[in-house]
């Protein structure tokens, strides 16, 4: 039998969790870069826990002798808690929040140019692509409000396209940077999203 | 687990279908009376034989031999007519899109920032198929959720 279908990969190699977003999805495979530096990461707390030494045996770690020595009843975030938190975030999930905030920023430019009413039908486009990426990535789809008088089309127009283009690059380069081999299909399908979108904005707002 | 090698020949695999396909979609197609698609086949068609001879070259650099084209292909159905070239040049793509997509995700460094260029061109490309952006394209896997 003849075939003209062309050959794509196995769902398995980069499926997103299907009860939730990308941060609930299990990383799909370990890059070998990516596990070097997991691997790099545990013998440097190895080494750190050889170095603080062991005679202690209730002793965490540096944060805990740094912190007050009055002690309180009141429970509160102590700033060895805060340290450890942050230093438990992946390189993906800072990654993330980095493509959040620069979807935040293009939403807050899309939200301006709408105010425009001969912007509002390529806008809408941009801004329900956008939503969507964000909810993937389990931000908060938040339209800021425009504030100010109405724009003058052209100008947001052009506006519109200085700040998707700025967004597309982020994309690409968060899918270079990505560990996961899931995150970089995701974030490089985004930055197609945006090249699409980008290729159908008018030129002129009239 | 795929192999970034396994991923570049499932890539080559694409190309050689689809270096065959524009080629049918191109002999079918009238340079004079249906012009800018014509073009827009023209332009697929040398990309993807560009990209098939740099796979071969990749593959090559690895110590592996590069898969060869199947002996032939069935061509898609619906090509006696303009918008049906165009369906199918545009389900192409799509298709491509979708392959260089997975490739992002079996790949590091300067080989994954190639396939995040393919995949952003393939997704431009559909544009002059009369595809319309998406929000996903190549991971339809999201589209839906």
């Amino acid at each position: 039998m003849l075939l003209w279908v062309l050959p794509t990969f196995p769902a398995t190699i980069a499926a997103p969790g299907r009860d939730g977003g990308y941060r609930r999805a299990v990383p799909d495979r370990p890059l070998a870069a990516a596990a070097l530096r997991r691997r790099t990461a545990i013998l440097g707390l190895a080494a750190a826990a050889l170095a603080t030494g062991c005679d202690t045996g209730d002793d965490l770690g540096e944060g805990s002798r740094s912190a007050s020595p009055s002690r309180s009843s009141e429970p509160s975030p102590s700033p060895s808690a805060s340290a450890s938190a942050e230093s438990a975030r992946t390189p993906d999930q800072a990654l993330v929040d980095e493509v959040l905030a620069e979807l935040t920023g293009a939403l807050a430019v899309l939200a301006q140019a709408r105010k425009a009413p001969l912007l509002r039908r390529p806008v809408a486009q941009l801004l329900r692509a956008h939503r969507r990426h964000v909810e993937v990535l389990e931000g908060d789809a938040v339209v800021p409000d425009a504030t100010g008088p109405t724009p003058d089309p052209d100008v947001s127009l052009r506006s519109v396209r200085r700040s998707e283009t700025t967004l597309q690059a982020a994309l690409v380069d968060a899918a270079g940077r990505a560990e996961s081999g899931a995150l970089a299909k995701l974030l490089a399908s985004m930055s197609a999203s945006v090249t699409q979108h980008l290729g159908v904005l008018p030129q002129k707002a009239g | 687990m795929t192999t970034e090698l396994e991923a570049l020949q499932t890539t080559l695999a694409a190309e050689h279908a689809a270096v065959y396909v524009y080629g049918l979609l191109g002999s079918r197609t009238s340079q004079s009376a249906e012009r800018e698609l014509y073009v827009a086949l023209r332009a697929g068609y040398e990309a993807h034989r560009g990209r098939r001879d740099m796979l071969i070259g990749r593959i090559a650099a690895l110590s592996a031999v590069p898969e060869p084209a199947a002996p032939a292909y069935t061509s898609p159905a619906g090509l006696d007519t303009t918008e049906g070239r165009y369906q199918a040049a545009l389900a192409l793509e799509r298709a491509c899109a979708s392959t260089y997509a997975a490739l992002v995700g079996a790949t590091a460094g300067e080989r994954r920032l190639e396939a995040i260029a393919l995949l952003n061109d393939a997704a431009a490309r559909e544009l002059s198929f009369r595809g319309i952006p998406e929000i996903f394209p190549g991971a339809d896997e999201y589209a839906d959720r």
